[in-house]
């Protein structure tokens, strides 16, 4: 209970600091302001951080046949969080800025040039709200605000053209155009900025915040658990009847059919799958039992052998393991159903488990199976085809039942110590949503940038 | 020898790990080298990866064959097509008009519609079985269902426009908000399974038992 | 000795062979692909975003597709694809595409000969690049946002991708202005993850009718500007682009299933209703 209440304070205490920093954020936010002669005055504190920050004087320009239109100021400036390859141009929305409005962005080794034209948008396009990954902004809350209005351009350079990347470390001068209806104008100063490369994604704090929270209170409980291994965890019915269909396989002297799922060991639940599989593996050795496991993924197929191989030597049974009874088919989804189908149909295996992610064949293979009169225990976080196992099949672990399996068979106090950890991010997440569904209800959005996460 | 089994594959997990963890908040080139760099020797081993597999195939199919196991018959037959298969694409290659081109054509592709289209067989069969309204929550279950079955093809837009708004409606607020609820769950349980292999905790994929 | 009792109707409806839910389904799948109904097709919205994308991006704009299926899903994905390629060729985009499941490729090359015949000025390596199969998933994506020519040096073709004009332009996942996927399974999750959120691509999904519930979240987050989702996506693609065919086709059929499963779900509970009460009469009647 103790340790409940540290926990909570400690999120109470990182939840202010991500209010704080929010708050921060809306007080030093960029104000625009409106008429350009403002502009001027307040564009160098308003753009911290931009290298170069010119006002524009209309009146010196030579008036064109067609008034087109320029914005106020234009910044360029290097491109935050990235690898010293990119400088970014930001400019305010121009005064009578219209859809016929293009602006086209050149680059020059030299303030006279020579000139690359490096892109060309209109000018209902690129705007800094809608910017991702790249935004110039110190911190992640401050970028794309929910709710602010488009009226800053912002353009990325990152190529030259022909697909030349930008250099680190090379100064870089960019001119700016705008046309309209044929009549082109330039903006009156040629601007510079030099590329350089960042050691930290500023962008990325909040997920760096939260997977660090995440994964120490995962290790504290493994800790925890280490010094009182008597942890509560709630049954998981359908793993009860994994020894009910081993058994049940034992006494008709028929098989047992275990699928790690279709996907490759990248995938978590395949991994998840495998742990099962090693639990498994050693049951039916104690009952002295035959386990087929036919693999769709060549790398699985290596993991699962180990894995059989070492459950039936942890049995004291390294003779009864059968290295052939663990087998590739194919990597081909339906192939790879036809296959199994086929296994169920003449094996016809006294329990079948499907175990790991699945795809549109879910349906194929556990129809087959329940049409062979099997027991089925299915485990599967493939969202999509839960409807499918859970009509078909006697048990289902939905989801995180399914990670939580290995650690609820193995009755591992380490492993069930991060069970817990795992319920308190949880948790916390709920709290969060709670909290924010509750402030954008009510027209607070500042929630929804600190979990925003970007890149 | 045990320390290859054991300490190095965790020290290694550990270390790659969390390297990996690192390098998503490191946006230099050196970060991007090592990230690319690791891109391209997966993309090696997985490519090796697949003599395990045909090694494994063969292996199996050959045992049954030289066992003359029940069904040995489709061993062979599985063996004779795939080294065809190898022959006419090392020598014709794959593309659509060669021979193994039209195998694929005319053999494959069939094959795999007809299997895929099985699913519309089942689901009518599992549909039929099981969806029973036995509770009440299966109830609205069922209820659910049949709207956003019968909303989603022209035959509901037919019958009422208001069946496919429903429909939509289902879709997009209750159904979605099981989803998400499964989807965060899982996220976590995966961030923790990660951590636990990053620490060494969880070997059991390593097959060497815990 | 008891008598064994018959069983009644409602029991043995109940109990229906699956080999007649079969065989009505493949009637109520024949019939109307013989005699069409002409049910109409309405255009949903996610359907339209992806159509309205390609449609308002200035000539010329690059466009990334990936065709992740295989022939067990041709019937659903292959019309879609086909849709969404005319209408990128009508607008002249240039168009690169990749496959990441290995019986893939054919599908897609079989759909450029097609097209080809309808608009024979549209060239090779010039307006759209054919860079076929990579092994790796996750990782091919990871590696085509450094670049296209170095994950896949040679096209489906053979041909070296390196020199290539269209590759000049776009030869990487962040200079696509647009991306469309076509998703069986889960590759979509790695486009999302691993390509279009990192480089800021905005991307559109076709997908089977069976992942499509997978995929709606993404959409709802807007990190997916819109959806075609199975045959009846892909008809409402035809419908916007003007040229009806496999998909709008077997809409009928896909309707007539859709009710035949209906009826049959509905009968099953009236029966099995009727089936307690009958059960619990006699029961009352026994005592």
């Amino acid at each position: 209970m103790k340790n409940l209440i540290r926990l909570a304070a400690s999120l109470v205490v990182v939840l202010i600091l991500l209010l704080c920093s929010a708050a921060f954020s809306q007080e030093s936010d960029v104000e625009l302001p409106e008429e350009p002669a403002a502009a001027e005055e307040a564009g160098p504190e308003a753009l911290e951080g931009a290298d170069i920050i010119i006002g524009l004087e209309p009146a010196a320009e030579e008036v064109p046949a067609v008034e087109v239109p320029l914005p106020s100021y234009v910044t360029v400036s290097d491109l935050p969080n990235d690898d010293g390859t990119g400088i970014v141009v930001e400019f305010e929305k121009a005064e009578g800025e219209t859809e016929a409005l293009t602006y086209t962005v050149s680059v020059g080794a030299g303030p006279d040039g020579p000139w690359q034209e490096v892109g060309s948008f209109p000018a209902t396009k690129k705007w800094k709200e809608e910017a991702g990954h790249y935004y110039p902004a110190f911190f992640w809350f401050q970028k794309g605000r929910a709710g602010v209005s488009n009226n800053i351009h912002l353009f990325t350079i990152q190529n030259l053209s022909g697909n030349v990347p930008l250099e680190t470390g090379v100064e870089y001068f960019v001119k700016l155009t705008a046309s309209l209806d044929g009549a082109n104008r330039d903006y009156p100063e040629i601007l510079s900025a030099t590329p350089e490369e960042q050691w930290f994604d500023t962008g990325r704090t909040n997920v760096l915040i939260l997977a660090v929270l995440f994964g120490a209170t995962v290790l504290y409980f493994i800790a925890r658990a280490r010094r009182d291994p008597n942890l509560f965890i709630r049954k998981i019915s359908g793993l009860d009847a994994v020894d009910e269909a081993i058994g049940r396989a034992t006494e008709m002297g028929k098989p047992i059919l275990y699928l790690n799922g279709m996907s490759s060991l990248a995938d978590l639940s395949t991994l998840a799958a495998l742990n099962i599989l090693g639990r498994v593996a050693r049951r039916v050795a104690n009952y002295e039992s035959k386990l087929t496991v036919p693999c769709r993924d060549p790398i699985v197929l290596t993991v699962a052998q180990e894995i059989v191989k070492a459950g039936y030597t942890d049995a004291g049974r390294p003779d009864a393991y059968n290295a052939d009874d663990i087998f590739f088919l194919t990597e081909d989804q339906f192939s790879y159903a036809a296959a199994v189908c086929g296994i169920m149909m003449r094996d016809k295996p006294a329990a079948n488990f499907f175990m790991g992610y699945y795809y549109a064949e879910a349906l194929i293979l556990t129809e087959t199976g329940a049409s062979t009169g099997a027991i089925q225990i299915a485990g599967t976080d493939a969202s999509t085809q839960l409807p499918f196992f859970v009509t078909t099949c006697d048990y289902t672990l939905i989801g995180e039942e399914l990670y939580a399996a290995s650690a609820y068979l193995s009755r591992e106090p380490l492993v069930l110590g991060s069970l817990k950890g795992q319920d308190m991010a949880k948790v916390f997440m709920m709290v969060m949503i709670i909290i924010g569904t509750l402030l954008m209800t009510f027209g607070v959005v500042f929630i929804k940038d600190l979990f925003k996460a970007l890149g | 020898m045990q320390f290859l089994r054991k300490q190095f594959p965790v020290m290694l997990a550990f270390v790659m790990g969390m390297a990996m963890f690192i390098r998503e908040f490191v946006p230099s080139k050196f970060s991007e080298q090592l990230y690319y760099g690791f891109t391209d020797w997966a993309i090696v081993i997985v490519g090796f990866s697949a003599v395990f597999a045909i090694l494994s195939l063969l292996h199996h199919h050959m045992n049954k064959v030289r066992r003359r196991v029940e069904g040995y018959g489709y061993s062979v037959i599985t063996i004779l097509a795939f080294i065809q298969m190898i022959i006419l694409g090392l020598i014709f290659s794959v593309r659509p008009g060669t021979p193994a081109g039209w195998e694929y054509q005319w053999l494959f592709v069939p094959m795999q519609a007809t299997m895929f289209a099985t699913l519309a067989f089942f689901i009518a069969s599992a549909a039929f079985r099981a969806f029973r309204a036995r509770t009440w929550e299966a109830l609205a279950l069922l209820l659910a269902g049949l709207i956003v079955m019968i909303g989603r093809v022209p035959i509901g837009e037919f019958i009422s426009p208001h069946l496919s708004t429903f429909s939509d409606w289902i879709m997009n607020n209750p159904s979605m908000a099981g989803f998400r609820g499964i989807i965060l769950g899982v996220a976590l349980a995966q961030i923790a399974i990660s951590v636990r292999i990053i620490f060494g905790i969880e070997r059991t994929y390593m097959g060497g038992g815990d | 000795m008891e008598k064994v009792q018959k069983p009644s109707f409602i029991e043995r409806f109940l109990q229906l062979d699956r080999r007649i839910i079969y065989t009505l389904v493949a009637l109520a799948v024949a019939i109307p692909l013989l005699f069409p109904l002409g049910l109409p097709i309405k255009v949903t919205p996610e359907v339209q975003s992806v159509y309205d994308m390609i449609e308002d991006l200035p000539e010329g704009s690059n466009i990334l597709m990936s065709a992740d299926f295989d022939p067990a899903s041709m019937p659903e994905l292959y019309p879609m694809m086909k849709s969404v390629m005319r209408h990128i060729i009508r607008k002249h985009h240039k168009l690169a595409i990749t496959v990441l499941w290995p019986n893939g490729p054919n599908l897609v090359a079989q759909c450029i000969e097609e097209l080809k015949q309808e608009y024979p000025e549209w060239t090779n390596t010039v307006d759209y690049v054919f860079l076929g199969y990579q092994v790796g998933g996750a990782i091919v994506i990871i590696s085509v946002g450094d670049s296209f020519s170095g994950t896949f040096p040679k096209d489906y073709y053979g041909e070296s991708t390196d020199g290539m004009p269209i590759i000049k332009e776009f030869n990487q996942l962040g200079q696509a202005d647009y991306m469309v996927m076509f998703e069986a399974g889960n590759s979509g999750d790695w486009w999302i993850v691993y390509g279009t959120e990192v480089h800021d691509v905005p991307v559109g999904g076709g997908v089977t009718a069976v992942v499509a519930p997978m995929y709606y979240p993404y959409l709802q987050a807007k990190q997916l500007n819109g959806i075609i989702g199975g045959l009846k996506g892909a008809a409402e693609y035809e419908k916007l682009t003007d040229v009806p065919a496999l998909a709008t086709s077997a809409m009928d059929s896909q309707s007539m299933v859709h009710a035949l499963i209906f009826v049959a779900i509905v009968l099953a509970n009236i029966f099995a209703l009727m089936l307690v009460g009958q059960k619990r009469r006699q029961a009352r009647e026994e005592m």
